[in-house]
């Protein structure tokens, strides 16, 4: 995976994370380290992370806590992503679903306007592409079905 | 199912104080308990009926005189205890909040700036839609951090596929983008209550880095809060607060002050179910540990109390394990004093800067005076005298402070004007009855609280429980979460306006929110309104 100073391009990023994903045998690591870039390069933009993750009102709890890392942030925004794409026989459902058979870089505009990403996120919706890509549009809606939205590895 | 499932379960439990509204699963979380941890509750809250517990089940026993309880309890697991024990307090975190936010000056400016907010978006709204939305594909950012005079600010097409482009501005340099006067004045007014708003952490979350700048007021010297160094920012102008180098990610703010006061109640009736003496401190810890422990929450809930701990040259947690149990309660007392203390900070008034209605301010005030009591040895006969004596110290002054009558005074005048004389220009009868709940409660008990100043049963409950407090039947109307029921406008309402404002809504989201909620009809012109 390429460090901050060598950012790979979107479609690099994506391409890498779903071959790995692939060899590693589902494992989502990868996308974990990829997120990790993405996010880095989110946050020089100056905003914080919790921007991008959608919300209900201001709440205040218990025991709130934050994404802070790749992982964290997958945790919490992976449930959104599934809230978003896999709604079956949705517009979107099938949008994605044709997208992901024309390849990385469709996949990847098609995920940025789903999830309202701004620019400045593009490597975190190329991670989520990534992730989609490897795993085919079913098998990302099964895996991050409620109870197993952080899959045990 | 363990603690760490459990837990999820508990982080779910959320007050939400723009609605005044408590969400959480309580059958799920019950049915996510372990057995034994079922089974110890029940022998806790001695019921007999089927049915939700009710009050006196829940919170009308103290455990350490029943041996029934205190024995099944020391069986448990670590875990299973922590469960038992968040499942008595996660209410009274809440509970606390809600209070806070209905019974203190700070309540009453936050809910008067989320009031003037909406009344200001009624007059933006429309405009933003004839002048924005129809243009394009531009705007694509927060709208905290909206600016008509800095860049072309028109929101995108949901149908437009330059948004989906990797380079999303490809598609050419934009039209010049020429707002009407009105629209000018208009967001302004909307902009100056949304800032104020982030500053103070309305949003959860940081502002963008550009609205924090380190210093007050061009001075960048440490300060010492107790032991602990802590450096000023300025955020977005005017808000003057400290932030750690532990935690840059991070800054004091009113919601670290609700927190500690939440986390303080609960550590308070957890002290008193086991005896308010030795048998509640491996309790204590481990509630602290499976809850609050340094990786698991962010710095708002436990950075008071460690600040405060490092006067003893301890964290908080280690206090906890090492105090005398005297001392432990004592300190949780005056913690609590201090951040209610902290709270009275009153809406803008018209003899005095932004100064006086910062909560920061008076926390700090508050903190040095606590530190140099210490130091002096100086004892005090009531948390209210402590607090009295804050008021009248030579550094009052200073930092524009002013008795606590005249404060609740003014603040219950504060909520009965915008009730009075703005509360008709809401033309939304749903959120109209909403904000006329709010400020109805807020004018009832700051009026009520007037001639006691800092004298509250449910602010500073003596066994940390707010409700237990409550000392009239109109207080448990106005402050029983079931006695109002926000609908769901409202809910969607204050949904919509925090993605807006903090995230990054889809346009057709925009869009389609603003004209169900204001219309497109072009506002009548009335100058902005400075309430």
């Amino acid at each position: 995976m390429a460090n901050a100073s060598q950012q790979p391009s979107p479609e690099q990023l994506a391409e890498q994370v779903a071959s790995q994903i692939t060899q590693q045998g589902g494992s989502l690591d990868p996308a974990y380290t990829a997120f990790d870039l993405g996010i880095a390069q989110f946050q020089q933009s100056g905003l914080p992370l919790d921007s991008l993750i959608p919300a209900g009102e201001h709440a205040m709890g218990f025991s709130l806590r934050r994404a802070t890392d790749g992982k964290s942030f997958w945790d919490i925004y992976g449930t959104i992503v599934r809230n978003k794409l896999c709604t079956a026989n949705s517009d979107l459902n099938d949008v994605v679903r044709h997208a992901v058979q024309s390849g990385t870089t469709s996949l990847i505009a098609i995920v940025m306007q789903a999830m309202a990403l701004p620019a400045t996120a593009i490597l975190i919706g190329a991670t989520i592409a990534g992730i989609i890509a490897s795993l085919g549009l079913d098998a990302f809606c099964e895996y991050t079905k409620p109870a197993d939205v952080a899959p045990q590895h | 199912m363990s603690l760490r499932n459990t837990n999820k379960l508990f982080e779910s439990a959320a007050y939400l104080p723009a609605s005044l509204q408590l969400e959480f699963q309580a059958q799920q979380l019950w049915d996510h308990l372990s057995e034994r941890s079922q089974a110890c509750i029940r022998i806790a809250m001695h019921k007999t009926q089927p049915g939700p517990p009710t009050f006196r089940e829940m919170w009308g026993h103290v455990w350490a005189g029943d041996s029934a309880i205190t024995t099944d309890f020391a069986a448990l697991s670590m875990d299973e205890k922590a469960e038992v024990l968040g499942f008595f307090t996660f209410q009274i975190h809440e509970l606390t909040h809600h209070f806070d936010f209905l019974t203190t000056p700070y309540g009453a400016n936050f809910q008067g700036k989320l009031f003037r907010e909406y009344l200001a978006f009624q007059r933006f709204a429309p405009l933003f839609l004839r002048e924005v939305v129809p243009h394009g594909n531009r705007y694509r950012e927060r709208f905290v951090d909206y600016d008509p005079s800095a860049r072309d600010p028109r929101p995108p097409d949901a149908s437009d596929a330059s948004h989906t482009s990797l380079q999303p501005d490809a598609s050419g340099a934009p039209d010049a983008f020429h707002p009407s006067d009105a629209f000018l004045a208009a967001w302004k007014e909307v902009h100056d209550i949304v800032a104020t708003l982030e500053a103070l952490g309305d949003g959860s979350m940081l502002p963008h880095k550009q609205n924090m700048v380190a210093g007050w007021g061009g001075n960048n010297s440490t300060i010492q809060l107790f032991r602990q160094p802590v450096h000023p920012i300025t955020v977005r102008g005017f808000f003057n607060t400290v932030t750690t180098a532990d935690h840059p990610d991070w800054y004091l703010r009113p919601s670290t002050i609700f927190e500690t006061r939440a986390v303080v109640h609960c550590l308070m009736w957890i002290l008193k179910l086991f005896g308010g003496d030795e048998r509640a401190r491996e309790p204590l810890s481990i509630y602290l540990d499976s809850f609050y422990g340094p990786t698991m929450v962010g710095p708002d809930y436990t950075f008071v109390l460690d600040v405060i701990a490092t006067g003893w040259g301890s964290t908080f947690s280690d206090f906890v394990r090492t105090a005398p149990m005297p001392s432990l309660r004592q300190f949780l007392m005056l913690t609590d004093a201090s951040c209610w203390y902290a709270l009275q900070a009153p809406p803008p008034m018209p003899d005095a800067s932004a100064v006086r209605s910062s909560p920061i301010v008076r926390l700090m005030h508050a903190l040095r005076f606590f530190n140099d009591a210490i130091a002096d040895r100086r004892a005090y006969p009531t948390s209210v005298a402590v607090l009295m004596a804050m008021d009248s110290a030579q550094q009052a002054a200073a930092f524009e402070l002013t008795g606590i009558d005249s404060i609740l005074a003014y603040s219950a005048g504060f909520v009965q004007y915008l009730q009075q004389h703005k509360l008709q220009q809401v033309r939304d009868p749903i959120l109209q009855k909403h904000f006329d709940r709010v400020l109805g409660v807020q004018h009832r008990r700051l009026a009520e609280r007037v001639p006691h100043g800092y004298i509250s049963y449910s602010g500073m409950p003596e066994d940390g429980h707010p409700v237990r407090g409550l000392r009239n039947e109109n207080e448990v109307d106005d402050l029983a979460f079931d006695s109002y029921v926000a609908d769901q406008r409202v809910r969607n309402w204050f949904s919509f306006r925090y993605n807006f404002l903090y995230r990054f809504p889809d346009a057709a989201t925009i869009a389609a929110s603003l004209k169900d909620f204001f219309g497109d009809a072009a506002p009548r012109v009335s100058p902005a309104d400075p309430a």
